[in-house]
This record gives structure tokens, C-alpha cells and sequence, in this order.
């Protein structure tokens, strides 16, 4: 048994070595790429910052929908995302010379995003009125998930976070839509690890109070 | 009871397979650009002036008030130095 066994490996390893090989070069391929990316960035920001307007259109071009996805967790309206997304870019440009390229131009970008789209709901919250504010979460609404679309899923959760304080809402709104972990929080809001760790554990038990409140798990929701 | 953040989680998961509406922001992006620059400058060189003229004006009064506190006495001196032969 133990040598069919040995011989079944053995056959085996042909295979696992090509595979392996496979993805040695398809990861050496996406470096390459990056850097690529990386070089093209740079080449752009310079031509950018000597005042070659289609420099920096080409940035915007590369960056937008990257943009575009991160600004939508901030807005749900087409109009509002459309001129986010343009905040983005021309507040990007009147700070392109602090742009020190020590990371990644996208990130410096998200960065950017971040606040841009904080301020935004700074805004819409002064224009709310209370009553909007305290509306309560409509039960019915609370099916499972994998029975809503992805549209109404993003819609329902964007609508579960606009209840929470603006740090709470941002923290769990890059935690759930983005998929970020406390270091990229951290990178992208200029909060410390720390701080983001707390703010988030408090923002959790907040929405968690809330959707107890609802009435969650009371019907049945699995 | 489930917990409802279990909920929250599966709901997130399914959120991050959301279609994100296109954009083409480009060409508004330069055309606003190009409207910040001059407006941001205008202003601030309206006002650089402005504030030009306002220090040249006082120091037209300003200085001659400084002399004749300093040397009250420059005035006399003038006149009498003109009558010595």
C-alpha cells in the first residue's frame, strides 16, 4: 500500500512542479506589470505637474473606476458618485507636488477618497433632519442575504451603517464594503491601529444594538 | 437567538459583489481644474493690491506725523537756517 502510494506521488509531482512553475510566472508577470503601472504613474505625475493636461487625464482614466468603487460606498446616487469622484481627482491634482511616491499612487488616491467622501457625509449629516436620523430599521427588510441581490444587499447594509456617528460609519463602511483590515483603515483614514481597533469594536456593538432593537433574530433571519 | 453580526458579515459579503455604476470623469475633471486655478489667483490679487494701495496711502500721512513727533524742532531749524547769512 505505502509503495502504490509512493508511486501515485511520484506520478504526482510532474504536475506540481509545472503547476507551481505556472504561478511562479504568472506572479512574475504581475509584478512586472505593476511596475509597469508604477513607471507609466510617474511619468504622468511629472508631465502632470509641468502642466500637460492630458498627463493627468490619462491618471484619471486609469484610477476612475478604482475611484468610481470606492466613492459608491460613500453615495448611492449616480449624480453624487459622478461629481465625488471628480472631488477626488481635482483636489488630487491641487496636492499632486506632496505626492511623495513613497506608496503606491493609487493609494495615495484612496487616501484622498477617504476624505473627500468623510466630508460629504459631514454634510448630508447637517442636512438631515433628526427625524430621518432616528427612523427605525424596517424589519421585513431583514431576509437572508444570499436570497437578495448584490445591489440590494450593498443598498440595505449602506442603509444599516447611515444609522451610526460618521467614524463609527466610516471604519465599518471600509471594514464590510471594502474589505479592509485595521492597517489599511488605519493607512487610509490617518487614524492610529489603535484608535481604529476601538472604533471599530464599538461601532460593531452599536450596529449590533440597533438590528437587536429591530428585532433581529426574533423571526427568522438565517 | 443568532447573532446578528454573523448577518451583517453574510450581508457584506454579498454587498462586495455589487455592480459599481461607470464613470467618465475625465474631461470634467480638467475643465475644473483649469476654472480653480485663475479663480483661486484672482482674488488673492485683488486683494494684494488693495492692501498695496491702503500702505501707501497712510504712509503718505503717516511718515511726516513720525518726523514731527521724533523732531518737533526740524520745522524752526529750517526757517532759521535760511535767515543766516
Amino acid at each position: 500500500l505505502t509503495s502504490a502510494r509512493a508511486l501515485t506521488i511520484e506520478a504526482m509531482l510532474p504536475g506540481v512542479a509545472a503547476m507551481a512553475m505556472a504561478f511562479e510566472r504568472s506572479l512574475e508577470e504581475g509584478r512586472a506589470l505593476e511596475l509597469r503601472v508604477v513607471d507609466s504613474d510617474q511619468a504622468d505625475i511629472r508631465a502632470s505637474l509641468s502642466g500637460d493636461g492630458a498627463a493627468y487625464a490619462h491618471l484619471v482614466k486609469r484610477y476612475e473606476s478604482d475611484i468610481a468603487r470606492q466613492m459608491w460606498r460613500f453615495t448611492r446616487n449616480e449624480e453624487e458618485l459622478e461629481r465625488l469622484v471628480q472631488d477626488v481627482f481635482v483636489e488630487a491634482y491641487l496636492s499632486l507636488r506632496s505626492f511623495k511616491g513613497h506608496s503606491p499612487f493609487v493609494h495615495w488616491l484612496r487616501r484622498i477618497a477617504t476624505r473627500v467622501g468623510y466630508r460629504h457625509w459631514k454634510q448630508r449629516d447637517k442636512e438631515r433632519t433628526a427625524l430621518e436620523q432616528q427612523m427605525d430599521i424596517d424589519v421585513d427588510l431583514l431576509a437572508s442575504p444570499e436570497e437578495q441581490s448584490p445591489s440590494e444587499a450593498a443598498e440595505y447594509l449602506f442603509r444599516l451603517l447611515e444609522r451610526l456617528p460618521t467614524e463609527d460609519r466610516l471604519v465599518l463602511t471600509l471594514m464590510y464594503f471594502d474589505d479592509c483590515d485595521t492597517r489599511e483603515i488605519a493607512e487610509r483614514t490617518g487614524w492610529s491601529r489603535s484608535l481604529v481597533k476601538v472604533r471599530a469594536h464599538r461601532a460593531r456593538k452599536k450596529l449590533k444594538v440597533q438590528l437587536e432593537k429591530a428585532g433581529y433574530g426574533r423571526g427568522d433571519h438565517e | 437567538m443568532s447573532n446578528p453580526m454573523n448577518y451583517v458579515d453574510r450581508l457584506a459579503v454579498r454587498a462586495r459583489q455589487e455592480r459599481i455604476p461607470s464613470v467618465d470623469t475625465a474631461g470634467q475633471v480638467l475643465l475644473r481644474i483649469q476654472q480653480h486655478q485663475p479663480r483661486a489667483v484672482r482674488p488673492l490679487a485683488f486683494v494684494a493690491a488693495g492692501s498695496l494701495a491702503l500702505a501707501a496711502g497712510i504712509a503718505v500721512f503717516i511718515v511726516p506725523l513720525i518726523q514731527s513727533i521724533t523732531d518737533p524742532l526740524a520745522a524752526v531749524f529750517q526757517v532759521g537756517a535760511g535767515m543766516l547769512p
